[in-house]
């Protein structure tokens, strides 16, 4: 009896489809999340200078954080903006190094803004993503 | 050509007294004569006047890839500042300056000269592909130079584009337009394209067979005898004229062997399934960007020196993502470069190509996908080898070189949409069968998981996207040209709204046309009566009052004049009823004619047979009985 009061009141065709919707809708952010991880994997290790490669964490796992980041920043969800909080910070540190130890380096001022132009660039398209108002949220009754 | 007479040839303008202007004049004279003569020859019936054109094309078009090849090179050198014996795309020391301000520069430059352009020239630029399906090889020869121009000069500021879709638009375009002057038929002006675009990638990558496949998978849509001939020998002439022309080398060369066991050929089917997701990915990519610029509302104009921009940002870390990536596929193959390096760059390339083709830059995705599926098969190789070493499945090392073409052919041939062509270009390039074997598991995958998948290829994407009815170069054109307005009957008779049967049987006796169509006191159609109908016995009892109103058929089914005979046919089968009357308009609904469906049915299957024998360059399916 709880069973079937439980049991939706869509037919299983809609379900799925709406199913579908949600996956496209997670997957543009997780493929875009890769691209960011292998995009800054490679900047990572395009630096030459041993100073600019002194990081925190080992080089795979920064690429992999700043993409995961982006993802999650990027998910049509009202907690999205938590992800978006968190990108342009390490973006711009990252990238920072990336242009100043880059062979041959970039002057500080023009790597500084372009490491801003990135840090922008992915924080923007992040909310560009989250936010898109063509697109209902995901958990929406839409 | 019946009819055509030869104009007293024109003597050059200038002075007569110097030996060059007379040779000159000479070598004119020479010229317009054999023009003459190739043109008063009936080339219909010629093959050997047919083969003669396609060797020309091809020696023509070859000159002209080098010497396009020469200018972005020589655009290239003077913008980005590199050595002369250099390639942009291999990277290196560029200024960074320069990496930011050429490519914005030369979209803002090239996007208003794009947008004037567009105003002059308004409809969308015909390539070869839609040409051979849609239009029987006609090609605009303005439109196929402006295009030309605008990929070299986009090119040349180093936009992540290849400058193949330019060379086959040049090639096709220049060889429409000889046959077209020629008069040459339909079914030979469509394999004179094919034969243009064969010249352009033979010369363009110095591979004969590629070129010759290239035209056969994407601009003929099939493989025939018939074509067999020109189209090899516009693309043998173009490769000879680079090879021994001018010395050009191909893209890039090879040496090196490939070891491959039995174990490979698994990985790389799985190689060829991971390619088609980078293939779909790059294409859908294209159109993401395109409707993001339409969101943001971005003008058309502007849209290139934004993309340039975006390029210019990711080059700065990857300048290898610049100009077509020629130079940058040469270095994957020749050096090991770091895992993180190849990671990035698969990356920086698929964004930088699709947000240059995305923002507008005109050009493909040929070379481009070439260079990203290079990158990928090395970045796989790297993952591949770790995973085959933790689960201990096999001691031997992968080759990085065979994964690497395996990655490139496949992601290439999924974009493109030329399996064939992809395995032949690997084969001619490296020489080697074990490579090209190899080659051919993942092509062959990756073509089928895309059209599975996606369906289509980069340029049918396109036409798929602008809403043109074409799924490849099969030519579909004269089903467009037979429509409603050109099949249809003339001579039908006409009657009122409210005539009695009796009326209509003193009108029209048994025997007499088969079908009155009725129209009303605006002269509007209002469906037609069939004469057996009206001269039914049963309706004998009330003659005088009956009206011919109630026998009417198909007073809501009509056919339009621009209705094509497959529109026509869905119409006869939706109505169920065998004659269908021909309106000027749904408001107006003046009657114009009528059509049968036997009619419909007996051309369709004429122009089908026709088509079929053209393709074939039989004059008919049958032989004698």
């Amino acid at each position: 009896m709880r069973r079937s009061a439980a049991r939706s009141h869509y037919s299983t065709q809609v379900m799925a489809q709406g199913r579908r919707r949600r996956l496209k809708r997670v997957l543009l952010p997780l493929l875009l999340g890769i691209i960011v991880a292998a995009y800054t994997y490679g900047a990572l290790d395009a630096r030459t200078t041993a100073e600019d490669r002194n990081d925190i964490l080992p080089q795979g796992v920064e690429a992999v954080l700043l993409g995961t980041v982006f993802t999650v920043a990027s998910l049509p969800v009202g907690w999205s903006i938590l992800g978006r909080t968190l990108i342009p910070i390490p973006t711009l540190l990252l990238y920072l190094s990336v242009f100043l130890g880059k062979n041959p380096p970039l002057p500080f001022l023009a790597a500084f803004v372009l490491a801003l132009v990135y840090a922008g660039a992915l924080t923007t398209l992040s909310a560009y993503l989250g936010d898109r108002p063509d697109r209902p949220r995901l958990g929406s009754r839409q | 050509m019946v009819g055509r007479t030869l104009a007293p040839p024109e003597m050059p303008h200038a002075p007569r007294s110097t030996l060059g202007a007379r040779l000159w004049g000479a070598v004119g004279c020479v010229l317009r004569d054999a023009y003459g003569r190739l043109s008063q020859r009936n080339l219909r019936e010629d093959e050997i006047g047919l083969l003669a054109i396609s060797a020309f094309v091809g020696v023509v078009v070859g000159i002209g890839v080098v010497a396009i090849q020469w200018i972005v090179q020589l655009l290239h050198e003077l913008t980005f500042a590199i050595p002369a014996d250099r390639r942009l795309s291999v990277g290196g020391a560029l200024d960074w300056w320069r990496v930011l301000a050429v490519p914005a520069l030369g979209g803002l430059i090239v996007g208003i000269a794009a947008t004037l352009i567009r105003r002059w020239r308004e409809r969308e630029t015909v390539d070869a592909i839609e040409a051979n399906a849609l239009y029987g090889g006609k090609m605009s020869q303005i439109d196929s130079v402006n295009l030309t121009l605008l990929t070299v000069m986009f090119t040349g500021f180093g936009a992540s584009v290849g400058m193949e879709a330019g060379f086959t638009q040049l090639g096709a375009g220049f060889a429409s337009r000889l046959g077209q002057s020629l008069g040459v038929r339909r079914g030979d002006l469509r394999t004179l394209v094919g034969c243009g675009a064969a010249a352009a990638i033979a010369a363009a990558f110095n591979a004969p067979l590629a070129g010759a496949f290239y035209a056969f998978e994407l601009v003929l849509g099939s493989y025939t005898s018939a074509a067999l001939a020109p189209v090899a020998l516009a693309a043998l002439f173009a490769t000879l004229v680079v090879r021994e022309g001018f010395g050009a080398e191909s893209i890039f060369e090879l040496d090196a062997t490939v070891r491959i066991t039995g174990f490979d050929y698994v990985l790389f089917a799985a190689l060829g399934v991971a390619a088609a997701g980078v293939a779909i990915a790059t294409m859908t990519g294209v159109t993401w960007i395109e409707q993001l610029f339409r969101r943001l509302r971005v003008p058309v104009w502007l849209r290139p020196c934004l993309g340039g921009i975006a390029v210019g940002l990711i080059a700065v870390i990857f300048p290898q993502v610049l100009g077509s990536g020629h130079g940058a596929i040469q270095l994957t193959l020749e050096q090991v470069l770091p895992p993180g390096m190849l990671f990035g760059m698969v990356a920086a390339k698929g964004l930088a190509s699709a947000i240059s083709v995305g923002s507008g830059f005109r050009g493909g995705l040929f070379s481009s996908s070439l260079l990203l599926g290079s990158l990928f098969g090395g970045a796989a190789v790297v993952l591949l080898q770790s995973m085959v070493s933790a689960l201990g499945l096999t001691g031997v090392p992968l080759d990085p070189t065979a994964y690497m073409l395996v990655g490139t052919s496949s992601v290439a041939a999924a974009v493109v949409g030329a399996p064939v062509t992809m395995i032949l270009l690997v084969l001619e390039l490296t020489g080697s069968l074990p490579a090209a074997l190899s080659v051919m598991v993942g092509a062959i995958i990756a073509s089928v998981v895309t059209r599975l998948t996606f369906g289509y290829s980069f340029a049918t994407w396109r036409f798929h996207l602008r809403g043109v009815p074409i799924r490849g170069a099969y030519d579909v054109g004269w089903v467009r040209e037979l429509t409603a307005g050109a099949l249809m009957r003339r001579d039908f008779h006409t009657t009122v709204l409210g005539m009695t049967v009796a009326e209509f049987r003193a009108k029209y006796r048994l025997g007499g046309p088969k079908r009155v169509f009725v129209i009303d006191a605006e002269q509007r159609y209002r469906g037609f009566v069939l004469s057996a109908d009206a001269h039914n016995p049963d309706l004998e009892d009330a003659l005088g009052e009956r009206l011919i109103d109630d026998l009417r058929q198909g007073v809501d089914a009509f056919l339009l004049p621009h209705q094509n005979i497959r529109e026509a046919l869905d119409s006869f089968s939706n109505a169920k009823i065998e004659t269908l009357a021909v309106l000027s308009d749904q408001i107006e609904r003046r009657m114009l004619g009528f059509l049968t469906e036997a009619y419909a049915l007996r051309r369709y299957s004429q122009e089908l047979e026709r088509a079929r024998a053209e393709e074939l360059g039989e004059r008919t399916l049958f032989g004698p009985a």
